[in-house]
């Protein structure tokens, strides 16, 4: 620091003699940039995901007061003057090998690039997210602009940071990002490779970043689709008519003024590069979809890329990655199944998840992929419950409930109940035991697995009344191990609260239901 | 969570680096040398101590210490963890973290290899892989010193991840695992110099595979598992010769601002986080569950992470998939250097350990079928409770009325009873 002070003083002088205003601009930016390369490569360095970097507080403030006076300082620069300053090494070189303007300006326009780059990550560690974000923003922008980039990098960059906007429901934002990413991304398989025996490696490189440009918008897709999901759902969960046409009127209102104030802060690139973003932007929409042909749309967009993930991630070498995207495949189908009115069409789509799913799960071994099998566990049980709660209320709207859709809601039932089971047996030791106290971590998902059985059994439907005794019987039996769980582990009751509340009224109930039902059964005895 | 301090090492000492760690029982203590500099200065009121703790902490600093841990020690206690582990047929997972030179390689590998062998466990072959930038290298083997990062790691979906072309070596004993580690070791550090700092920002993964033979019913079988020693990249970052050569280096302006994705991985990764516990919160606050703050509220499957975030350091998890989480043990040792020119590094490594529990994923559940289900249950516990009352009010008014009508209605009651049971089912 004092050395900066000194040399900063002293070129104070050199300019006052001089009589150069500028130049004390220049050499202030640039010293003070220089000095804070020095001490923000030393905070940030290159720091590793798993290492949660905690740099000293006061360092970061430092840094940050010198990096926002060099943005202060170009600012007022560009605004006062607009020449490129001379750059540092300048001074140091005779008249003839001074840089031409052009260079001059690149040079001086990098280095507040970085300024920003630097100040993005000084956001990031105070936790000022939002602004941090905009400076990536930003930096990336300059990149652009300045041709200092390389596609292949830029465009996971802007992939990656449409992956941030849409956790803040900042939808044209992402869509943006991800136009940019795709645009560019395409840039890169025309730039021929510099070594030739490197290509095979390199070209499965860039298959594999191009699948995952592809991931990130079936992420759009799928949170475009899930937020208008949560806009129009009623407290059941289904659509809302009435909000529906409230929704719509409103978004014929603010559709263009508010859309356009906001892209202009954020748009990337020259204008060719421009056209081609907007191109990609109109292939799919950027504003919450409101009924079942807007979101069949985005649907299928999502559905697109969904296959273009899956050419590059297969399952036979990616496994986590291919399932996690059948995964993204089955919530685009639930979130569509929302918007749609039909019952049985609705049913249609779940069994496609179902379908997807089941064989995925089959070939899965669970002593590698525990997690990602207990996952797909709890979602088939999910899918099959969500079908057989469809098909009774098919059943409801007929006059008679038929056999074929008693068999029907019995089945699916049957099969929610088994996969609920194979997810708590996946929880037990290697001596197939079930573990005395569960682990934090599995509790809840334990819990509602015991709970949700327990309500299937009370489900399913019989004429037979000794069966239907049975069945209340098991019932009974789950309702009372979350209740005897929760009296001897007293900890697990905030995990399970509302569940074990209703577990006790049941157990409360359940018996003298059954009393009656045996009374009925033997009146004579 | 173990924490191991190591002795002052010499250098540090002729830096003139002071001790600013204390220990107390499981309680690890930094004292704020910053703050301790700037004492006159009224504006930073901020503790000057900080603590930690931990399952186990060890003081190996100063052999007079009384508090003084010796390598024994500390081999009992890790060694006994890891091999009860291991007895039981859990896959071990041991990390360790710190500053290289603080002493991470020789706890993690010095322990529990040591212990696993000489307690007649039949070991099967051990593999040394080092990962750098999602790209494996094989330590045992002879690799091209210009792109020795050129294995990758592929998943089966019947017999899990693997290492395309990583080699496995048989080893019968002791003596002949130490070889293989220190072949390894010796190989990591020759390379650091031709690799732009892969050391620092590499993992290291050494893999033991062995059986126990036991008797099952009178039967003989064998239990296999592994042991996998972990040791873990970034925490380099303040080493000061370290950073010397990023900022000659710096002054060059280059197109690739390095950490740039990091960054914005980073950014995308914290707001992720945040915003899906918002949204769990929204679904509970929705429904009627009331278990907002509990810490294992989420989903399985219906909130998956909203947001896909390519740049993960993946292959580390891939490959320890069976050894996180099911039928392993984790373990994870952090080791810090006491002297005070390690300060942030102390800091950045005792954060990270405190915070280590947090890196396995935990499954969720889903609440969009359970808050539906919820409401559900609500409404015939509801009918069930109406149901039952007007029964024992019927019975309470035809025991008092007449004893004789009392079984017509007792039959009337039942009848109804079977209407609503049936109405009920089909809903």
């Amino acid at each position: 620091q004092s050395l900066f002070s000194r040399v900063n003083t002293e070129s104070y002088t050199t300019c006052d003699k001089m009589g150069r205003h500028n130049f004390c601009f220049l050499k202030s930016i640039v010293l003070e940039h220089a000095y804070i390369r020095m001490r923000t490569d030393k905070l940030f360095g290159e720091n590793n995901n798993l290492g949660i970097l905690w740099s000293e507080r006061d360092e970061i403030k430092t840094a940050q007061t010198y990096l926002e006076s060099a943005e202060a300082l170009y600012n007022q620069y560009m605004k006062e003057d607009g020449n490129p300053p001379l750059d540092p090494s300048e001074h140091f070189m005779a008249e003839e090998e001074k840089l031409t303007d052009q260079e001059r300006s690149k040079r001086f326009e990098k280095a507040y690039t970085h300024t920003l780059y630097y100040l993005a990550q000084v956001y990031q560690h105070l936790e000022m997210i939002e602004k941090a974000a905009q400076y990536c923003h930003t930096t990336l922008k300059r990149q652009l602009e300045y041709c200092g980039y390389y596609p292949v990098e830029w465009a996971l960059n802007a992939a990656t940071l449409s992956q941030y906007y849409l956790t803040k429901e900042c939808f044209m934002e992402s869509r943006h990002c991800l136009a940019a990413a795709s645009v560019i991304f395409s840039q890169a398989g025309q730039v021929p490779s510099a070594e030739d025996n490197e290509t095979e490696q390199d070209q499965q490189d860039l298959r594999q970043r191009k699948a995952e440009i592809a991931r990130c918008w079936i992420k759009y897709c799928l949170n475009l689709l899930q937020s208008a999901r949560k806009l129009l759902e009623d407290n059941i969960g289904e659509l809302d008519p009435d909000r529906q046409l409230e929704l719509k009127a409103q978004r014929k209102k603010e559709e263009d003024e508010k859309e356009k104030g906001r892209k202009k802060a954020v748009l990337f690139g020259t204008s060719d590069i421009c056209d081609s973003v907007l191109a990609m932007e109109e292939k799919v929409s950027s504003v919450y979809p409101l009924d079942f042909q807007e979101a069949r749309e985005i649907f299928l967009v999502g559905q697109n890329y969904v296959q273009e993930a899956k050419e590059f991630f297969q399952v036979d070498g990616y496994v986590t990655d291919h399932i996690e995207i059948v995964q993204d495949h089955s919530a685009l189908f639930k979130v569509l199944a929302f918007f749609e009115e039909d019952y049985e069409r609705r049913c249609k789509m779940h069994k496609r998840r179902i379908d997807m799913l089941e064989p995925i799960y089959a070939d899965l071994n669970p002593q590698y992929y525990l997690l990602i099998s207990r996952q797909l566990q709890f979602e088939l049980a999910d899918t099959y419950y969500e079908m057989m709660d469809l098909k009774v209320a098919i059943g409801n709207r007929l006059e008679e409930l038929d056999s074929h859709t008693i068999k029907k809601i019995n089945s699916l039932a049957q099969l929610a109940i088994k996969y609920y089971e194979l997810f708590l047996d996946s929880l037990r030791n290697p001596d197939k035991v079930f573990p005395e106290e569960l682990e934090e971590d599995v509790l809840r998902p334990a819990m509602v697995a015991k709970f949700h059985i327990a309500r299937l059994y009370g489900k399913l439907i019989t004429s037979d009344s000794k069966k239907q005794l049975e069945n209340m019987q098991t019932s009974l039996e789950y309702y009372t191990f979350l209740v005897d769980y929760c009296e001897k582990y007293p900890d697990a009751v905030r995990a399970v609260e509302t569940e074990l509340e209703l577990s006790k009224e049941m157990v409360g109930l359940l018996p003298t239901r059954m009393e009656r039902l045996r009374a009925k059964l033997c009146p004579f005895i | 969570v173990f924490i191991y301090f190591s002795a002052v090492r010499s250098r540090e000492s002729a830096e003139g680096g002071r001790v600013i760690v204390e220990v107390d029982d499981k309680v690890a203590k930094v004292r704020n040398i910053k703050v301790d500099s700037r004492l006159d200065s009224t504006w930073d009121s901020r503790e000057k101590i900080v603590a930690f703790s931990f399952d186990y902490c060890y003081w190996s600093v100063d052999p007079e210490d009384p508090k003084y841990a010796s390598q024994e020690m500390v081999f009992q206690d890790l060694g006994t963890s890891v091999l009860s582990g291991a007895f039981k047929g859990y896959n071990i997972c041991l990390f360790a973290y710190g500053q290289t030179g603080s002493g991470k390689t020789y706890t993690m590998m010095g322990t529990p290899v040591s212990y696993t062998i000489r307690f007649t466990l039949r070991v099967e072959g051990g593999i040394f892989l080092e990962i750098y930038n999602e790209r494996v290298r094989d330590l045992l083997k002879q690799s091209d010193r210009k792109k020795p990062y050129t294995l990758r790691v592929r998943e089966h979906p019947e017999t899990g991840p693997y290492v395309q072309g990583l080699t496995q070596h048989l080893v019968t004993d002791y003596k002949q695992v130490v070889e293989l580690l220190e072949e390894g070791i010796a190989k990591r550090i020759t390379a650091a110099t031709h690799i732009h700092n892969a050391s620092s920002r590499s993992h290291a993964i050494f893999t033991i595979h062995y059986t126990q033979a036991i008797l099952e019913n009178n039967l003989p079988s064998e239990i296999a598992s592994k042991i996998n020693l972990v040791d873990l990249a970034g925490s380099e970052r303040a080493d000061p010769s370290y950073c010397k050569d990023r900022i000659t280096e710096g002054a060059n302006i280059n197109k690739s601002l390095v950490t740039l994705g990091i960054v914005i991985s980073t950014l995308a990764q914290n707001s992720q986080m945040f915003s899906s516990c918002q949204s769990i919160n929204t679904i509970t606050s929705e429904g009627e569950s009331s278990h907002a703050d509990s810490p294992s509220t989420g989903s399985i499957s219906g909130t998956r992470r909203p947001a896909y975030i390519p740049y993960r350091d993946s292959i580390l998890t891939w490959l320890l998939k069976d050894s996180l989480g099911g039928n392993s043990k984790t373990i994870m040792i952090a080791t810090i250097s006491p002297a005070s020119s390690s300060y942030n590094e102390t800091m950045s490594t005792l954060r990270y350990a405190s915070n280590a529990k947090n890196i396995i994923n935990k499954p969720r559940v889903n609440e969009d079928a359970n808050v539906k289900l919820i409401r559900e249950l609500r409404e015939e516990i509801d009918r069930l409770k109406t149901m039952l009352m007007s029964f024992e009010l019927v019975r309470r008014n035809s025991s008092q009325l007449d004893d004789d009508r009392d079984g017509n209605l007792t039959e009337l009651v039942l009848q109804n009873e079977m209407k609503v049971c049936l109405i009920y089912l089909m809903l």
